[in-house]
């Protein structure tokens, strides 16, 4: 019993004293006006944060009751402020006590049309921009007389704005009109309409647009086409492939307003061999799959150009039972610029396969073929990222094919490559950047991890490997890593980036370290940050001295 | 100062009679196709704001596409050593102003780069759109909902060619999410993932947040530079003593000027979302936010913002510490997630997707725009709705409240002080400016 009447009890006082703040919020914003100083004399913050706070209260929807109140007390506070600055606050707050104005009512139409007339006889282009807007304001669709007559004028500006301000109330009628005035219209005024036409997805006009597909406009006509899609614009665009604009369809094939496919499938079996580059692009492009074979007798073509966008089309129309069909072609391509793509497209074939069965079974591929084309399935090898494929890697890396099997042990994604690539660093340090990132991947423990890095810092010699090094390095926060960034920060070229590293490092391994330690190292951040100057680095610093202040020293 | 604006351009017009050309169209610039560029028919730029951003290679630059011709600079320190750099990298003399409205109304100059702090941008790109000059703007857009509107409004009205300079809608890898939003975008536009959808900017699915531009409280007046022109530096903003860290590298922690790391990464983040989503031409419903209260001064920082539209699609931010912890999605819906480096639960996603239509082409190189007069991809009406919704942000967390906003009268619902962050008072008379 006393237990309850004791929570009782507090409960109430609770109550009573959330009350009564609440109650002070809003009545004492005067008291605390009264307690602002001249700025930088005080701690006007606190009041400053009591006041807003009053403010934004009273002027929550539903807290209406409060807003009189708050209002009185700014302007009394106003009234006796002394300062400016302090005034000014007060004032910015009473701002909120206001009510939005209504927007002022707009001029007549009389003043809108002596505005237009006005603006429409100006040099200026902007201000001719205007009137034809202020006239759109006035007549609204009855406008279309003018935006029509827009078409002849020799600004650009002036026509694509008149047919801005006739987007919303344009329909089939006005399109038929603006295509009727295409003969009489220089190039640079049918752009800007067939422009209009295809943002306006003006499929009425469709037949007058293909009919530009020949002219100068073919591009913009071909590009309004493609916003508008529909058969006739696929069938047009298709069979414009390989002429005189096939740049220009082909691109609006690949963004066109509708599924290309089917009419691409069809077109690469009966097109003429101009269309074929670009149709196989396409094909590839998205997804075709069922032009497999088209794409594989495209492979073959005399011409150079269609063989190599067969080549490049290849893995996107392969799937995984094409493997043996792609690693058959790669193994017999006579032509060294189709063996990437190829191999690409094999890789793409293996991609769901799990790693140890992909290189089985390319494994047992490659044994039967020639020595002299080994080294083209290497890449694919490499992909499947098994220790059965390092191992054959590596072995070929160490015979004669050292330079083609360190390319894909470049790719690898197996630790087996590491001792490959630091050994090929000793030539060329580039080979460290994947050494560090096996690194990073495949050694868990930190303190053989800061060993490596060390090891490889220590074979590096340009500024760009040493620099992705250091930023390894600070995924290892030892105090082994701190010792070894601290060396780096003398070296002009990277020091900047070591000094960053250094600073993360160290706020990771604080605890271990005594606060002389800490502050040293800090000091030489900042010594290093005092030399450029950049606003991020000035935060840096206040982050560090923050940092050191919340230490016991 | 006298900061009329009617005075102004007849002084400036008056100084400038005596070399003014004829407008460019006369010369029919804009038409045919001719890979020759006859100097005079070279596009020009100028900038203001040369101390910061504005040195930066989207501004800082003079090729055969577009000259460098002019700078402005309230800070003669920051002008000089831009000028001086103009002349070393490009071998250009520029002309240099301290009050951008002469560059404005320079009228050698055909571009102008807006690389101002925020609190600026939409008073000059209203100007410039209505002295007839193309704009290349920093983001965010602007720093009110209000201003943003002047400005979409300028822009359309006079016939402009505006560009926001965020890009990640159509180029480049987006930040620590490991994939272009081409993808993305295919994705989303192909259904597979269902709808309504959630996307998640949070350090877990690789976006940072900024944290340290925060304000400082209680700032002690100093002696103003004999460099700058504070008055100019503040322009439109409220009159408040000189400190050092109101300006240059650190004005975006202080309200009057910007909006801390929200408005700063807000439009890079964003804007390529409102195009994922296909909403490009609206704006969230609602706006919720976890937060401790802000200074009325000092940005501070927020712990979640919560962005709703009327279909359900939500953008959730998640600040600097409080991050969603283990293995986040960066965008989710009933039927799939995406992860960091365009993992997702979708079997075979990436075939999927490439048998669909890119989208639609738009225009992402600037000069071309400008001479073909279309629309730029990432234009005023795009900058605009994105920067509202960073904006929506801003207004929740200084009234420290949850909004609600109404995508048709672009306006918050039921809630004055909310629309009275729309527009806001503008010291002397700059607002005559942005009407």
């Amino acid at each position: 019993m006393r237990k309850i009447s004791y929570i009782f009890i507090s409960l109430a006082l609770l109550f009573c004293f959330e009350g009564l703040l609440a109650q002070d919020c809003t009545d004492s914003v005067l008291f605390n006006a009264g307690k602002l100083k001249p700025a930088g004399e005080g701690a006007n913050s606190k009041y400053e944060y009591a006041i807003s706070g009053a403010v934004n209260l009273a002027t929550t929807p539903g807290k209406e009751a409060l807003r009189g109140k708050v209002k009185s007390q700014l302007e009394q506070a106003i009234e006796a402020a002394s300062d400016k600055d302090v005034r000014q606050f007060l004032e910015s707050q009473l701002y909120f006590m206001g009510v939005p104005a209504e927007p002022a009512a707009g001029p007549s139409e009389k003043e809108l049309l002596a505005s237009a007339k006005k603006l429409a006889r100006s040099r200026n282009s902007n201000e001719r921009c205007r009137s034809i807007w202020l006239y759109s304001d006035v007549y609204g669709k009855e406008n279309a007389t003018r935006v029509l007559a827009a078409m002849n004028d020799k600004d650009k500006a002036y026509r694509m704005t008149a047919l801005h301000s006739y987007e919303k109330y344009a329909d089939d009628q006005f399109y038929a009109a603006l295509t009727a005035l295409f003969p009489k219209l220089d190039t640079d005024a049918k752009a800007d309409i067939l422009y209009f036409l295809g943002e306006q997805v003006a499929d009425s006009q469709i037949e007058a647009i293909i009919g530009e597909f020949d002219g100068a406009n073919a591009a913009d006509a071909m590009a309004a086409a493609a916003k508008i899609g529909g058969e006739k614009a696929l069938a047009a665009l298709v069979s414009h492939l390989g002429g005189t604009n096939d740049c220009d369809a082909y691109l609006a094939l690949s963004s066109f307003n509708g599924d290309v496919r089917g009419a691409v499938e069809d077109a690469l079996k009966t097109e003429s061999a101009a269309a074929k580059p670009s149709l196989l692009k396409l094909a590839g492009e998205r997804h075709c799959t069922s032009s497999f074979v088209d794409v594989v007798e495209a492979l073959h073509s005399q011409n150079e150009a269609t063989a190599l966008a067969a080549a490049n089309a290849l893995k996107g129309v392969s799937i995984p039972e094409d493997a043996v069909h792609v690693a058959n072609l790669l193994q017999s391509l006579k032509d060294e610029n189709l063996i990437a793509p190829v191999s690409d497209a094999l890789v793409g074939c293996y991609a769901g396969t799990d790693g140890k069965s992909a290189s089985t079974r390319i494994l047992s591929f490659v044994k039967d073929v020639p020595e002299s084309v080994k080294e083209r399935f290497y890449p694919v090898l490499a992909s499947t990222n098994s220790d059965l494929a390092a191992d054959y890697l590596l072995t070929a890396f160490k015979s004669g094919h050292s330079d083609a099997a360190l390319k894909a042990l470049s790719t690898i994604d197996n630790f087996k490559a590491a001792p490959a690539l630091l050994e090929a660093a000793s030539k060329d340090d580039s080979h460290l950047v994947r050494y560090v990132e096996l690194i990073s991947r495949f050694v868990k423990d930190d303190s053989a991890k800061a060993g490596e890095y060390a090891t490889a810092l220590k074979s590096a010699v340009s500024a760009k490997v040493k620099s992705r090094i250091i930023g390894a390095m600070t995924s290892v926060p030892t105090i082994e890593t701190v010792n070894r960034l601290e060396t780096l920060l003398d070296d002009p070229e990277v020091a900047y980036n070591a000094a960053n590293a250094l600073k993360s490092v160290v706020k990771e391994v604080a605890g271990e370290l005594p606060y002389a330690k800490i502050k040293e190292c800090f000091d030489k951040v900042v010594k290093v940050y005092q030399g450029t100057g950049n606003a991020d680095d000035l935060y840096a610093i206040d982050e560090m001295k923050t940092f050191l202040s919340g230490l016991k020293k | 100062m006298n900061n009329s604006r009617r005075s102004f351009i007849k002084k400036s017009t008056a100084a400038v009679a005596a070399c003014t050309i004829l407008p460019r169209e006369v010369f029919g610039r804009m038409g045919g196709s001719n890979n020759f560029i006859a100097p005079s028919d070279q596009l020009t730029h100028g900038i203001i704001g040369v101390g910061g951003i504005g040195r930066s290679d989207s501004h800082f630059y003079s090729d055969s596409s577009c000259r460098l011709v002019a700078m402005c600079d309230v800070d003669s320190e920051h002008l000089k050593s831009a000028f001086n750099a103009a002349k070393e990298q490009f071998g250009q003399t520029t002309r240099t102003y301290s009050d951008w409205r002469e560059l404005v109304h320079d009228p050698n100059v055909d571009v102008v780069h807006i690389a101002t702090p925020p609190h600026w941008h939409g008073i000059m790109a209203c100007e410039a759109a209505r002295a007839g000059k193309d704009i290349w703007c920093e983001k965010p857009m602007t720093r009110t909902i209000g201003e943003g509107k002047r400005v979409l409004e300028a822009v359309k009205r006079n016939g402009r060619v505006f560009r926001l300079n965020t890009w990640f809608r159509f180029k480049d890898t987006f930040y620590g999410l490991g994939t272009t939003v081409k993808p993305l975008k295919k994705l989303v536009d192909s259904g597979l993932l269902g709808w309504p959808l959630t996307v998640r900017i949070s350090g877990a699915t690789g976006f940072a947040w900024k944290f340290y531009w925060v304000g400082k409280e209680n700032l002690a007046p100093q002696p103003v530079p004999e460099c700058l022109d504070y008055d100019m530096w503040l322009g439109p903003a409220p009159y408040k003593p000189y400190n050092v860290h109101r300006t240059h590298q650190t004005f975006r922690g202080y309200w009057d000027y910007d909006g801390g790391g929200l408005a700063d990464m807000g439009q890079h983040y964003i804007d390529p979302v409102q195009y994922i989503l296909g909403r490009d031409d609206t704006f969230p419903v609602k706006v919720e936010i976890d937060a401790p209260q802000q200074h009325p001064d000092a940005v501070g920082t927020w712990r979640s913002i919560t962005y709703t539209y009327d279909d359900g699609c939500k953008i959730i931010l998640e600040g600097e510490g409080y991050e969603s912890e283990g293995k986040v999605p960066y965008i989710e819906g009933p039927l799939g997630k995406v992860y960091k480096g365009f993992e997702c639960t979708i079997p075979n996603v990436m075939n999927l997707i490439n048998e669909l239509p890119d989208p639609k082409i738009e225009e992402t190189d600037f000069i071309r725009a400008v001479g073909s007069r279309h629309q730029f991809s990432l234009d005023e009406s795009k900058g605009f709705h994105s920067s509202t919704v960073v904006n929506m942000g801003v207004c929740a967390l200084r009234l420290g409240r949850n909004l609600e906003f109404d995508p048709v009268r672009q306006m918050f619902v039921n809630d004055d002080a909310a629309n009275l962050l729309i527009d806001q008072p503008m010291r002397g008379d700059w607002a005559n400016y942005i009407k």
